[in-house]
């Protein structure tokens, strides 16, 4: 137990250590970039008065240390500034937005595991023959699909022609309020509060996003599985479980899959990549109000906190994922309390 | 009356076809016997072992050849492993499964492939790690393979076979890389084993010392092929076969540098240790007879004189 | 000893490395088929066809058809033209992308890995920070951090794979200086530079190039997604994502060729550059 405390303790650090990095790199370089938040909000007709009382207003008219010292000390205070564009604290807006995000990404991940693994331990089992084939030939033309595109089609023809689902409206269709807010996931929340019809309405708007995400993620997914697997079944504990006669299936999933699991949960982070990148492309086509969405109106205005926000939020998340997986990875291999004491 | 095991001209080959890796191996085990399998590196012992497992790698195709224990025929029908046979590895920690408790994996063998019932199983485990040595068997059934040290491992893996309620056991360099006491006491268990239950054994070793430890009978090995099968004393007092003469003569000048093995050549259609034999005549090009000499059976055309 | 686990290690390798080639073969030749098709089509039909940017009002959104293979779109443009027209963007932003983040991250990481010490210290750190944001993610912030524009999504993408490339290169950079006549010759900074250069490198590209060729398929549906998102190419210039973008409406009015054929070109792309750089991978295992 000692052991494991003095793990965590590590982990800790170096993800602090990371999420330094991160908020110093992304200062420095945000005031590299050109663009300028002030010209773009005065408009196009403003007097060079109008802008530099702009810039005294955002604070970029000090010098560069200055303002980094103001956003350090903001950070610190969990304050990322105000955003220009909105005039609101760019922390209660992002904080505001996250649980949509998360509730589309977990139900994609959701999507893409179930998807993904039978696929990619079906490919591993079946190395070499037509089904491998197939599967490796069908990740490869998922992974090549545009999500915008997927994503246009699938309502086009799924939403619009076949009524399978609902119009990609909002997290709810107009007119219908959301649960009261305890984790801010409106199917969770709905489902807490014993609204059940409120949590189907929910969970229909969520499908079809959470369907296309889930299903292009579920390319690296099947990648990963398959190559944890096919290393696995190579294994001298595979070849020692033959030896001894037990039954295919039981070698396939007691020994194969389980141990294949341990390199696939240290493989999530990547995965969670692909759903970020993903993220931003499906809240603005399906009007998922989450942080894509915001990040990407923020992007086009020269919001400048809001985008430093967004990337310390995705640079943190980042961070913070791969610590739980590496505490989830701890607990499922009983190997790791040796790795750390030697 | 036909042995426990009976292997007749076992043929294995990679299934691109071009090179035959075990050729005609013939060999036999009794009841309750030890028969050592002895060669250097690439001299096809293990291969041999897998062939019989119906363990080829998929890159290797059996040829030729027939096996059989008990009477039983099983290879020739489809490579299918017999019910009767088990094998155990060298590096035994990691033949191990590492993400379960130890007694788990003998207790799934006893439930799954001798029919035990579950809670019988998990009772057994724990006799097994008792019966081959153990302390404190209950505390270790619930260890990891990674806590236990790798003598220790081995012997998880013997009850493991054990479990397995085997009439034939394959013992894979058992003890290479354990400590010379750890090594005497796992031989010890596996002369036991076959002692106490009539377990016919197979064990795979480099180890010339091992052999003397505690084979009943030698097959030595070389490029594929049996150089020569002889009971365990008479092999080492009278070595009939050139390759076992050199084999013996390099254990004891305790001298590995002077004698480099240039690899097998396995294109050779006759004896394949002509390119390192002293003594090979041109009628070594052609595939050797088999050769009796009291009690020795050696595969070399220059014994012929002698016999 | 691994005298016993060898046979069957062996075996396996040699056995996936046969199936890989062979599966290497076939997949090789799609890929290099569905990137020559669209190079030619790029290349030859804008020659015999009129200019994918004239509308013809009267002909506005027609459904696929004989004169009009893909349809219209809502200005009366033939969508066929104008999604081979965007071969030659799509196909050369994306390829001199891959080829710019490989130019730089080789550089990069050679120097990093040769020179070591701080400077290696804080291009790996900053190369590890740049790793914790999604691809897209990084491309979408520099690109309209720069200004949206054509060059601006280029570099974007460019930057955003550039990383990749570091540390492929640096891996090899760290071997190659451990070679013995390296190590012996205790050349001065510069030489060691020369060395990079002249020894590390060449060492690298292989590895490098197959890393190259899957970039290019990121780098289309990267290229594609930042103009979907209308801070790369500039309608009305005939590019996928940004035709997209032009259709979105039209498709959820019923016209969805508008945006169906140009998605199904980047995902043909797409899928040429993976199965070619899955095949080569594959390959060298």
């Amino acid at each position: 137990m000692i052991a494991m405390g003095r793990y965590v303790a590590e982990r800790l650090f170096t993800a602090l250590l990371s999420i330094a990095g991160i908020a110093i790199v992304v200062f420095f370089v945000s005031r590299v970039l050109p663009g300028d938040a002030a010209v773009v909000r005065a408009g196009q007709y403003a007097t060079p008065e109008q802008i530099a009382q702009l810039r005294a207003q955002f604070g970029v008219d000090q010098p560069v240390l200055v303002q980094f010292g103001h956003y350090l000390n903001g950070l610190v205070h969990f304050d990322l500034g105000v955003s220009t564009r909105t005039g609101r604290p760019v922390t209660a807006e992002l904080s505001g937005r996250l649980p949509a995000t998360l509730e589309l990404s977990i139900a994609a991940l959701l999507v893409a595991l179930i998807v993904g693994v039978p696929l990619g331990a079906l490919a591993a089992a079946k190395r070499g023959t037509a089904w491998d084939g197939l599967v490796r030939l069908g990740t490869i033309i998922a992974s090549s699909a545009a999500v915008f595109w997927v994503g246009l089609m699938a309502i086009y023809f799924l939403s619009n022609l076949l009524h399978w689902f609902p119009s990609p409206v909002d997290r709810l269709p107009r007119g219908i309020d959301p649960p009261g807010s305890i984790t801010g996931m409106f199917t969770v929340d709905a489902v807490l509060e014993g609204k059940f019809p409120l949590a189907v309405t929910a969970f229909q708007q969520l499908m079809l996003p959470a369907l296309t995400l889930g299903l292009i993620t579920a390319a690296p997914v099947v990648k990963i599985v398959r190559s944890a697997m096919s290393t696995a079944l190579r294994s001298d504990y595979v070849r020692t479980a033959h030896a001894f006669g037990l039954p295919r299936r039981t070698v396939l999933v007691q020994d194969a899959f389980r141990n294949s699991l341990i390199p696939v949960v240290t493989s999530i982070g990547i995965v969670a990549g692909y759903l970020i990148g993903g993220n931003i492309i499906i809240e603005q086509l399906f009007s998922w109000p989450g942080l894509g969405q915001y990040a990407y109106q923020a992007l086009q205005e020269h919001d400048l906190n809001a985008v430093q926000g967004f990337v310390i939020f995705v640079g943190v998340g980042y961070v913070a994922l791969n610590f739980v997986l590496d505490l989830i990875y701890a607990s499922i291999d009983p190997r790791v309390e040796l790795r750390t004491a030697s | 009356m036909t042995s426990l095991l009976e292997v007749r001209g076992l043929s294995v080959r990679t299934r691109a076809g071009d090179t035959q890796l075990l050729r005609d191996i013939s060999l036999s085990v009794e009841e309750g016997e030890i028969v050592g399998l002895v060669g250097e590196s690439g001299s096809g012992k293990s291969m041999t072992a897998l062939a019989l497992m119906g363990l080829l790698p998929d890159s290797m195709e059996l040829l030729a050849g027939s096996a059989s224990v008990a009477g039983k025929e099983y290879l020739a029908a489809g490579a299918g492993r017999h019910p009767d046979l088990a094998m155990i590895f060298q590096n035994a920690r990691a033949a191990l499964n590492p993400t379960m408790p130890v007694g788990k994996q003998i207790a799934r063998i006893c439930r799954m492939v001798a029919g035990a019932r579950r809670a019988r199983a998990r009772e057994a485990a724990v006799e097994l790690l008792t019966s081959v040595g153990i302390p404190g068997a209950e505390r270790v059934a619930r260890s990891y393979p990674h806590q236990l040290s790798g003598g220790m491992c081995q012997r998880v893996m013997i009850a493991m076979a054990l479990a397995a309620r085997p009439k034939m056991l394959i013992a894979d360099e058992p003890t290479t890389g354990l400590d010379v006491t750890v090594q005497a006491q796992i031989l010890a268990l596996l002369a036991k084993a076959s002692r106490d239950s009539g377990l016919g054994t197979i064990l795979i070793t480099h180890d010339l010392a091992v052999v003397g430890q505690v084979c009943d009978r030698v097959v030595v090995m070389y490029g594929g092929q049996v150089m020569e099968t002889a009971p365990a004393k008479v092999l080492f007092d009278h070595p009939r076969h050139p390759y076992t003469q050199k084999l013996l003569a390099s254990l004891s000048a305790d001298d590995d540098s002077g004698d480099h093995d240039p690899g097998v050549d396995f294109s050779v259609p006759g004896c394949r240790f002509v390119r390192r034999c002293e003594l090979a005549t041109a009628a070594c090009e052609s595939p050797p007879p088999l050769v009796t000499v009291e009690s020795s059976v050696a595969s070399c055309h220059l014994l012929e004189s002698v016999a | 000893m691994t005298t016993n686990t060898a046979p069957i290690t062996r075996g396996v390798l040699r056995r996936s490395r046969a199936g890989a080639r062979l599966r290497g073969r076939g997949w090789l030749t799609a890929g290099l088929i569905l990137i020559g098709l669209l190079v030619v089509a790029g290349l030859v039909v804008p020659l015999f066809a009129e200019s994918p940017t004239i509308a013809h009002p009267a002909d506005a959104l027609l459904g696929p058809s004989g004169s009009h293979l893909f349809g219209t779109d809502r200005y009366g443009r033939d969508v066929f033209i104008r999604s081979v027209a965007a071969i030659r963007i799509d196909l050369l932003l994306a390829i001199v992308a891959a080829a710019s983040s490989f130019v730089l991250g080789s550089v990069v990481g050679a120097i990093s890995g040769f020179l070591g010490g701080y400077v290696d210290e804080v291009l790996m750190r900053i190369t590890d920070i740049m790793m914790a944001f999604p691809s897209f993610v990084l491309a979408l912030i520099v690109t309209a951090s720069l200004g949206n524009s054509t060059t601006h999504a280029l570099i974007g993408v460019a930057v955003a794979y550039t990383p990749y490339f570091v540390r492929l290169t640096r891996a090899r950079a760290l071997s190659v200086r451990s070679l013995d006549y390296v190590a012996a010759s205790r050349v001065a900074k510069t030489g060691r530079l020369r060395i990079a250069f002249t020894h590390v490198l060449p060492n690298s590209i292989q590895p490098s190039l197959v890393q190259a060729t899957l970039v290019s398929a990121w780098a289309i549906l990267d290229i594609a997604g930042l103009s979907f998102l209308g801070v790369g190419v500039q309608p009305p210039t005939p590019e996928w994502g940004a035709m997209i973008a032009d259709g979105y409406g039209d498709v959820l009015s019923g016209q969805w060729w508008t945006a169906f054929f140009p998605g199904l070109l980047i995902m043909i792309a797409a899928t040429g550059f993976h199965l070619i750089g899955d095949a080569v991978d594959g390959g060298m295992e």
